[in-house]
């Protein structure tokens, strides 16, 4: 005969199951997490600018709920607000992204301005002969690397009728810059071999010719793909915004008893930490932003495509390390590709504007870490530079570039949990 | 009779777990307004307090927490009995402070300052409280200052005749 225990009668037994009910859960639910994860990163991104800025707008409608304004009233107004910055945000974004024709002009001009620099670099003349000592030096390296780009950028024939046919609808000036950079890219030879034009040894798909045609169609379905998707950026948002601690109070349910205190207090110190390191943060992208929208205004970019760069470089500035790097690296890249500049500061043209570019970023730079981190983040991050290079590679490895934007957060928070839990699990007498 | 039926929820559509909730909510509200400490709040602060507070149950026997434990929450008797206990390293003995009942609260200190705990507190039977969370109260004291006021002036009256109390008993030794 077997007998049963009855686990009400019997706590040992009862706690085991507990145990192992509770430990298989959390390994469920972690795979699951896990899964989700590496199944929907494409969602990575918005939903965790959404919870972000949900976040950072607490103190905010704190201020508000405090001032006397309903909590429905603050959620609709900062929700409000979120909206109206995000449609602007697009809609200036949209307002610079060029038509078809005007992106096989600027694809040509581009071509053409990164060749006359790269020339002008290598000390080469007209035939691609007589390079300085620096094309010595990197010319094997560098040369084949060039007519790579330059196939890439080639305008195949039929799309250089097309170009052409419209640039001879517009104002005379823009239609013979067209016709000069159709001239020139159809005259362009190869830096590997000189005697050779480049149009001579492209040979273009046939299908990518109709792709191009046809490009309005897909392109559109992309777009909408895109949209659909940071559609759930305003929905975190407004969702994280409104919970008034529900999720939280969801969380603490399922805490044991024995680890009740304990956890709250660790929530409330990390809540604090990554509260303001998060605002800190925002407020040092932002005073980024701003330096260096000025700082590349005075060199001569436009007003409006320099705060679109600054805020590049100021978001990517948040990446300790590499953030400096894209930023620079992106703002080189207009510098390449502009015709024409009319700084503020004298001495800038476009043959050193890459140099002036490059110093931009170093002077924000020294103004960031003198100025704006001791006073805005303070002590806020305090990991070892190894920390901060391997993490960027390890984010950046497993969620390509929005790894690299969050590792860094991500390490904090994991720091500041790991850090409050072991102090707490000490002070609470439940290790030693 | 029209009345009444607009108010039964439709069987399909009926949001049945919007009825259960707000039920579930009031209940939470009836149960609240009883406690002593929240006596002077209306229905909408009675409402707004509930939203800070953490429901617990502890079995007979559980400690709730144990003398020199860092503190953070007060905790409010629902149903059941604690015993508040102090432990004599000289004497090797525990002796038992208070037992309390529905209704009482304990661990007050927790909410004015980060000092360890002076005694322990221990379910006599399974036990349900409602715990508030220092941290909490201080965004309430922020955000509702005038809800916190109230809570905070009756936890002040509970304090003092404590205090009296203690005095009175060291008096008599």
């Amino acid at each position: 005969m077997i007998m049963m225990t009855n686990p009400k009668n019997d706590p040992s037994v009862r706690t085991t199951r507990s145990r192992v009910f509770y430990t298989l859960a959390a390994i469920a639910g972690i795979s699951v997490t896990i899964y989700l994860l590496f199944a929907l990163s494409t969602l990575i991104l918005p939903v965790l600018l959404g919870i972000v800025a949900a976040y950072i707008c607490q103190p905010l409608l704190s201020l508000m709920y405090r001032n006397g304004m309903s909590r429905g009233t603050s959620n609709l107004i900062l929700f409000g607000g979120f909206l109206l910055i995000i449609f602007m945000l697009v809609r200036y974004v949209l307002s610079l992204v060029p038509g078809e024709f005007e992106q096989l002009q600027l694809r040509v001009s581009i071509q053409q301005n990164i060749n006359e620099r790269y020339q002008s670099y290598m000390g080469l003349d007209e035939n691609l002969h007589n390079g300085n000592m620096i094309h010595d030096f990197v010319g094997p390296e560098v040369d084949p690397m060039m007519d790579t780009f330059n196939q890439w950028l080639y305008v195949s024939e039929p799309n250089q009728e097309k170009l052409l046919e419209w640039a001879a609808l517009q104002d005379p000036e823009t239609e013979t810059r067209v016709r000069n950079l159709v001239r020139r890219m159809t005259s362009l030879r190869l830096y590997t071999d000189p005697g050779i034009l480049l149009s001579d040894r492209i040979s273009f798909i046939e299908d990518e010719e109709e792709a191009t045609v046809d490009d309005d169609g897909s392109m559109l379905l992309s777009m909408l793909n895109i949209l659909s998707l940071w559609l759930i950026m305003p929905v975190m948002f407004l969702f994280f915004l409104v919970d008034n601690g529900q999720l939280r109070r969801g969380f603490v349910a399922i805490v044991p008893n024995t680890y009740f205190e304990m956890v709250l207090t660790v929530m409330e110190n990390v809540d604090r930490a990554i509260g303001n390191y998060l605002r800190g943060t925002l407020i040092e992208t932002l005073l980024m932003t701003i330096t260096l929208w000025i700082l590349l205004a005075l060199i001569g970019f436009e007003l409006g495509i320099s705060f679109v760069l600054a805020l590049i470089s100021g978001i990517a500035n948040a990446i300790p390390i590499f953030g400096m790097f894209i930023g620079i690296g992106i703002c080189a890249i207009y510098a390449l590709i502009l015709d024409d500049v009319s700084a503020v500061i004298p001495l800038v043209t476009l043959e050193n504007l890459i140099l002036w570019t490059v110093a931009v970023h170093l002077v924000a730079q020294g103004i960031d870490n003198a100025v704006f981190k001791p006073f805005v983040l303070g002590k806020a991050v305090s990991l070892h530079p190894i920390v901060v290079f391997l993490g960027a590679i390890v984010g950046s490895i497993l969620f390509g570039f929005v790894g690299l934007l969050f590792a860094i957060p991500a390490i904090v928070i994991l720091k500041e949990i790991v850090g409050t839990f072991y102090r707490q699990l000490k002070a609470y007498f439940l290790i030693y | 009779m029209n009345r009444s039926a607009k108010k039964t929820p439709s069987p399909l559509w009926g949001n049945v777990f919007q009825s259960l909730m707000k039920h579930k909510d009031q209940t939470r509200i009836d149960l609240i307004s009883e406690i002593p400490i929240f006596q002077d709040l209306s229905r909408r602060e009675l409402r707004t307090v509930s939203e800070i507070l953490y429901d617990r149950t502890y079995e007979a026997g559980e400690d709730i927490f144990l003398a020199d434990q860092p503190g953070a929450a007060m905790f409010i008797i629902t149903s059941g009995k604690v015993t508040i206990l102090l432990d004599s390293e000289a004497e090797h003995q525990t002796t038992t402070l208070a037992e309390l009942g529905e209704g009482d609260f304990f661990g007050e200190i927790a909410l004015l300052d980060n000092s360890p705990r002076s005694a322990t507190a221990r379910a006599i039977t399974k036990t349900t409280m409602l715990a508030i969370f220092r941290a909490d109260l201080d965004k309430l004291i922020l955000n509702e200052p005038y809800i916190a006021a109230r809570i905070m002036r009756q936890l002040a009256i509970v304090i003092g005749m404590r205090l009296k109390e203690t005095n009175k008993q060291v008096a008599r030794l």
